[in-house]
């Protein structure tokens, strides 16, 4: 009997095509590359190649079933979002290096949660084109930075699942059709 | 049939037989999730995920995060 007969992922390839998951495998490498050079993190953080490849065969076999029961051809961006930062956030491909010190990490506070940040911007990218601002207003903006907070804090300490992350991107996208009832609380 | 079947009276056998019959008659269907099929731009997500990086506003949300100082409190 063939070794790992029926555990392998080429339906992977034969269902979305080589081009499309070569092509989102060197968007998330292009990705982290980019964010560990913005952030200044070169000297703190590295890549673990096979941690990255993990993520992206588990976003696609997720898609895979997904579309299998939903009967769709393919999925939306919010989906696309969504399952894509979860999987990065479970897979966590971006490292520490050891010698990080005390003094880096007072400093860099956000290194301890480099692979959560990653997520966020994932979502965030691959659902809102950021080169494009469509609203000014300071109440729109203090609700986008509530969001971004809020988010944040639910990838580093919420249970997180890709429904979850489905649904507050498809939320992130409407424009509410009725006034809120209230901004306070109990 | 199975060792269990033989033990089941003949109105439960009824309805599960009948149950068989609607799925075979497709009158049971699945609720499925709202989703447009379309082609994914990732070329377009990388530039925004590079704006994105670049943004002083989305630094000073990173900072606010350890801080607390993002004006909610």
């Amino acid at each position: 009997m063939e070794k790992n007969k029926g555990r392998d992922y080429q339906y992977l390839l034969e269902d979305f095509s080589e081009e499309k998951i070569r092509d989102r495998a060197a968007f998330l490498i292009k990705t982290a590359r980019l964010l560990i050079k913005n952030l200044e993190v070169e000297n703190h953080i590295l890549i673990n190649n096979e941690l990255m490849e993990q993520a992206v065969i588990d976003y696609f076999a997720d898609i895979k079933r997904l579309k299998d029961f939903h009967g769709m051809d393919k999925v939306d961006p919010a989906k696309i979002a969504a399952y894509m930062a979860h999987w990065v956030l479970k897979r966590k491909p971006l490292q520490i290096k050891v010698s990080v010190s005390e003094e880096t990490y007072e400093k860099m506070p956000f290194l301890l949660d480099i692979n959560e940040w990653f997520a966020s911007y994932i979502l965030i990218s691959m659902l809102l084109d950021m080169r494009n601002r469509l609203v000014t207003d300071l109440e729109t903006l203090r609700r986008w930075n509530s969001f971004n907070l809020t988010l944040i804090y639910f990838l580093i300490y919420r249970s997180v699942s890709p429904q979850a992350l489905e649904l507050a991107t498809v939320a992130v996208t409407i424009t509410p059709p009725y006034k809120l009832i209230t901004e306070g609380g109990d | 049939m199975s060792k269990f079947w033989d033990m089941v009276d003949a109105e439960t056998k009824a309805k599960a037989e009948d149950f068989i019959k609607r799925i075979k008659s497709k009158k049971i269907v699945k609720r499925v999730l709202p989703n447009v099929s379309m082609d994914y731009p990732l070329d377009k997500a990388f530039k925004s995920f590079e704006a994105l990086t670049e943004s002083k506003e989305q630094r000073e949300i990173m900072n606010s995060h350890y801080t607390g100082a993002d004006g909610e409190k």
